[in-house]
């Protein structure tokens, strides 16, 4: 445990677009998913970290987020 | 022969018993109503729980001394479950990984219904990596459902396929080193042939680095015949599972049994037919091991 991956919303608007963070990730830590409020609305996708266990704190994400809405602590 | 086979198989092997692909099955179990919900949800299964548990540090969760069992026996409750399904949370949905002879038998059984067959975006490669991909095929009442999900509306993701080019996609994909995985959804209903590769696949990920059932291995392993490789490392790309390697000081190709899936994409591509699958049942050092 220890890591605490977090996405700030308000800056990550478009995850769909860009996507960057899903594709860096080495161990693959990132899940797109559509909002729980709004599941079948294609247009409204989120990314969260969900395989926390693997990141391996590399900070590709962070780095390579253009809104830098990643944080790793 | 799995656990399913003798509930499902009807004598033979589940994915093999049309029974499990007829709208009449469906209907019966209201995999429709399920298909639907799970369907919508797919993509935000593992985000808020995993199989009524959260996902976040499942790894170190799985790994605590007394909770870690319990959690992992609930959660393959949950998953293989045939009652009071919770469709959100993926009950009653899991597979099996065959070989590409199978997957074309599976072809002809899942054509004859009403639905028929079409080929789907796969929803583990959009929420994993953001791929839009045509990799899954629904069968039946699967390819009706997906047709009116807005995310597969036709003209973006979601083809109808005949016979002949189902065969033709299933065996594009093995050329280029997917593995072929058949699902239940829910069970006993047989919804989908999958295109898989690890991780992008949450079903092989949940079985690699959880060691959940979610898929199952095959009911074959794959075998060197060392007299007929010649050591060519044609075959070594081809392994999702970490079981096939190089030996250097053999110089012939290196199969590890206990890792090994049975998917068979290292036989279809070696050119001195020198990998053969053989039933698990006929090993008994391995029998019964999925």
């Amino acid at each position: 445990m220890g890591i605490e991956i977090e996405v700030d919303h308000q800056r990550c608007t478009e995850p769909e677009k860009c996507g960057r963070c899903l594709k860096v990730c080495s161990p693959q830590v990132f899940a797109l998913h559509p909002a729980e409020e709004d599941v079948t609305n294609p247009s409204r996708w989120m990314v969260d970290p969900v395989w926390v266990s693997f990141c391996i704190q590399c900070n590709r994400c962070v780095e390579e987020c253009p809104e830098h809405a990643i944080t790793i602590t | 022969m799995c656990k399913w086979c003798k509930k499902h198989g009807a004598g033979g092997k589940w994915y093999l018993n049309a029974k499990n692909y007829t709208d009449e099955l469906a209907r019966e179990i209201g995999a429709e109503e399920y298909l639907t919900v799970l369907w919508k949800n797919f993509e935000r299964i593992y985000v808020q729980r995993h199989f009524g548990i959260s996902a976040k540090g499942l790894k170190y969760k799985l790994q605590l001394p007394i909770i870690g069992k319990f959690l992992k026996w609930y959660t393959e409750y949950k998953i293989h479950r045939e009652k009071n399904l919770n469709a959100k949370d993926g009950d009653g949905h899991f597979g099996q990984v065959i070989p590409l002879e199978e997957a074309k038998l599976i072809l002809g059984l899942a054509g004859e219904n009403e639905g028929g067959i079409v080929r789907v975006k796969c929803v583990c490669r959009k929420m994993n990596r953001n791929i839009d991909e045509y990799n899954c095929l629904a069968f039946g009442v699967l390819a009706e459902v997906a047709s009116r999900i807005p995310r597969y509306i036709p003209e973006t993701g979601v083809e109808k396929l005949d016979y002949d080019q189902a065969l033709t996609f299933v065996e594009e994909m093995n050329a280029r080193g997917r593995v072929h995985t058949v699902w239940f959804e829910p069970v006993p209903f047989i919804g989908g042939l999958c295109s898989c590769d690890y991780p992008s696949c949450t079903g092989l990920r949940m079985r690699r680095d959880f060691d959940l059932n979610v898929v199952y291995k095959a009911e074959y392993v794959a075998m060197v015949e060392y007299d007929l490789c010649v050591g060519c490392k044609t075959c070594v790309t081809r392994c999702q599972f970490g079981a096939l390697n190089f030996s250097d000081s053999m110089g012939k190709a290196y199969i590890s049994q206990e890792r090994c899936f049975g998917c068979g994409l290292c036989k279809d591509v070696c050119p001195e037919g020198a990998i053969t699958l053989v039933p698990r049942e006929e090993l008994p050092g391995l029998k019964g091991e999925y």
